[in-house]
């Protein structure tokens, strides 16, 4: 494998470690609540609760059944947000904070190309998300057995998989701001202002009728949290994750790499 | 790669940050082999000089090359270099034996013996992680990497800060024995006796230009020597006021029964104008490369 690819890997494996116990385990547990969602149990205590506190703990209709729940409780925001956090971080990190620190300059000395040294810090990264991403589906087969319902694979797949591109828009965001920027804060600051601007754009859209156009701009727009595929969603996903790449490729080719001194 | 080829061209390159140009119009010719010491105050241009040539700043015009192929082609040139800086960032949360394996996976080579031998002769442990380490030994790590996969060019800029008095004269050692195998050096450096020892060749960069390139030879011979006499006081007044019957000749101090001066011209003309004086003794010495530092700078106007 390449060098940049796995010193990252390499580098980052206790935090990797850590993240991919920790999602499997909220992963799990939020399974092991389902039959409690099912019964009806908490819909009863939520009784009363103004309509606007109800869309925060989600959908209650959907409650009542596997994919439902899933789709809700899990994909709907807190996967997302985990995934999206830990995606803006280490894009931000490998990208505008090893600028700051120096390593840049560093890596570039030792026969790494400017845009060799950025595919592979990209490849690395996506390699850590999706792993942690696996331990989301890995949850949700373990938590299956325990609770004794059964969800098919293929459509665990299509969400992990819709979520996994959200999350890694989002970072290629803090990607794009580092290469064009090489600052750490500018990075972090824009990715986590779109990643939240998004989300309230679109939870906000079903309520505010004058929302809707500019809601387009926000990725969960595109983001399918259920089981439906829909290849132009998935495409506009892509394409923006490769705009990402290649304008952040460009603008650090064409630029001066940032110094420690 | 042809023998005849330089090993690091710079051709009127420029350079500036907004509107602060940094360089202009550096030239610089370095040939295979030698050794060649880049010298300057500080803010004159050095390390931009280098980041420009590593590719790191862009340069705004002109050309670089290295063994004849552009610095743009990192790929190529960067497999050619080592590198080091005297604050070089290296990965604090890796061992140096780790850091070094992931440099020589890079290079593509069987590269630990060198860096095993290297460590031995620095005295660094390669065990230990590189954040822990002190501001000297992690240099001594910077410097194993620069030279464990036996570059052709080693580009040094101020190397030996952090270092103590004794590593440094190692480091001396392991420079020579690196141009004796046949490397080059370029070598920014504020240390005049270590660039005096190790260098033939030395340029002085001032405001962003080039403002002397000599060698150490032909730095000293056309430098002004330092001339000392003994005689008696009588004698030393009329040398004081008479001195400037000889073109090149300065007077500098006196004390007791010494008088220094300072000459720049042929020796053979100092020679005749002293033995028509009645002195007991006379030195006459090659200045110091700090001396010559200064000379040169004030010539040009600084401070």
């Amino acid at each position: 494998m390449r060098f940049i690819v796995t010193k990252i890997i390499y580098q980052k494996r206790y935090l990797i470690l850590g993240w991919f116990i920790g999602v499997l385990g909220f992963t799990i547990l939020m399974m092991y609540f389902f039959p409690v969602f099912k019964n009806g149990e908490l819909s009863n205590s939520l009784k009363g609760l103004p309509p606007s506190i109800e869309k925060i703990i989600g959908n209650k209709a959907s409650w009542t059944t596997i994919g439902g729940y899933i789709s809700d409780q899990l994909f709907a925001l807190r996967v997302p947000m985990f995934i999206i956090i830990l995606s803006i971080f280490l894009f931000n990190s490998f990208i505008a904070g090893d600028e700051k620190k120096g390593l840049t300059e560093t890596q570039l000395t030792l026969t790494n190309g400017r845009t060799r040294l950025l595919i592979d810090k990209v490849v690395a990264i996506v390699i850590i998300v999706s792993f942690v991403m696996s331990a989301v589906l890995i949850g949700i087969i373990l938590g299956d057995k325990i609770i004794h319902y059964h969800y098919a694979l293929n459509t665990i797949l299509i969400i992990c998989t819709n979520c996994l591109l959200l999350c890694l828009d989002f970072g290629l965001v803090a990607f794009l701001a580092g290469c064009l920027f090489g600052r750490s804060g500018i990075a972090i600051g824009l990715a986590s202002v779109y990643a939240f601007g998004s989300y309230l754009l679109s939870s906000m859209v079903g309520s505010v009728s004058y929302l809707r156009i500019p809601e387009k701009l926000s990725l969960f727009h595109y983001y399918q949290n259920n089981t439906v595929f829909i290849a132009k969603d998935i495409i506009v996903l892509s394409v923006f994750a490769l705009v990402c790449l290649i304008i952040g490729i460009l603008a650090f080719n064409f630029r001066d790499i940032k110094t420690n001194s | 790669m042809g023998k005849d080829v330089s090993a690091l061209e710079i051709r009127d390159v420029y350079k500036s940050f907004g509107k602060n140009d940094v360089l202009k119009g550096i030239d610089l010719k370095i040939e295979q082999g030698e050794i060649f010491g880049f010298l300057g105050p500080n803010g004159a241009g050095k390390t931009t000089t280098i980041r420009v040539m590593l590719d790191i700043f862009r340069a705004n015009r002109g050309f670089i090359e290295i063994f004849g192929i552009s610095n743009q082609k990192i790929r190529k040139t960067h497999s050619l270099i080592g590198y080091l800086s005297s604050d070089m960032a290296l990965d604090h949360d890796l061992t140096g034996k780790q850091y070094l394996g992931h440099i020589n996976s890079r290079y593509k080579g069987e590269f630990m013996p060198n860096a095993e031998v290297l460590s031995n002769i620095l005295k660094v442990k390669l065990s230990s992680k590189i954040g822990k380490l002190s501001t000297g030994n992690r240099q001594k790590i910077g410097l194993i990497g620069a030279l464990m996969h036996n570059p052709k060019l080693l580009i040094l800029d101020e190397p030996t800060q952090g270092f103590d008095p004794l590593i440094q004269q190692v480091f001396v050692k392991l420079i020579k024995q690196y141009k004796k195998k046949g490397g080059t050096v370029f070598m920014s450096s504020h240390i005049l006796a270590e660039v005096q020892e190790l260098c033939d060749r030395v340029g002085f960069i001032k405001d962003g230009s080039i403002i002397g390139l000599k060698t150490i030879d032909d730095l000293r011979s056309s430098s002004r020597k330092k001339v000392i006499i003994s005689a008696d006081q009588k004698e030393l007044e009329k040398i004081k006021y008479q001195h400037k019957s000889l073109p090149g000749l300065h007077y500098i101090s006196e004390s007791g029964n010494r008088m220094h001066l300072g000459f720049s011209g042929d020796i053979n003309k100092l020679m005749d104008y002293l033995s028509t004086k009645k002195i007991d003794d006379v030195s006459i010495m090659e200045p110091e490369l700090d001396e010559i530092f200064l000379d040169l700078y004030r010539k040009d106007g600084g401070s």
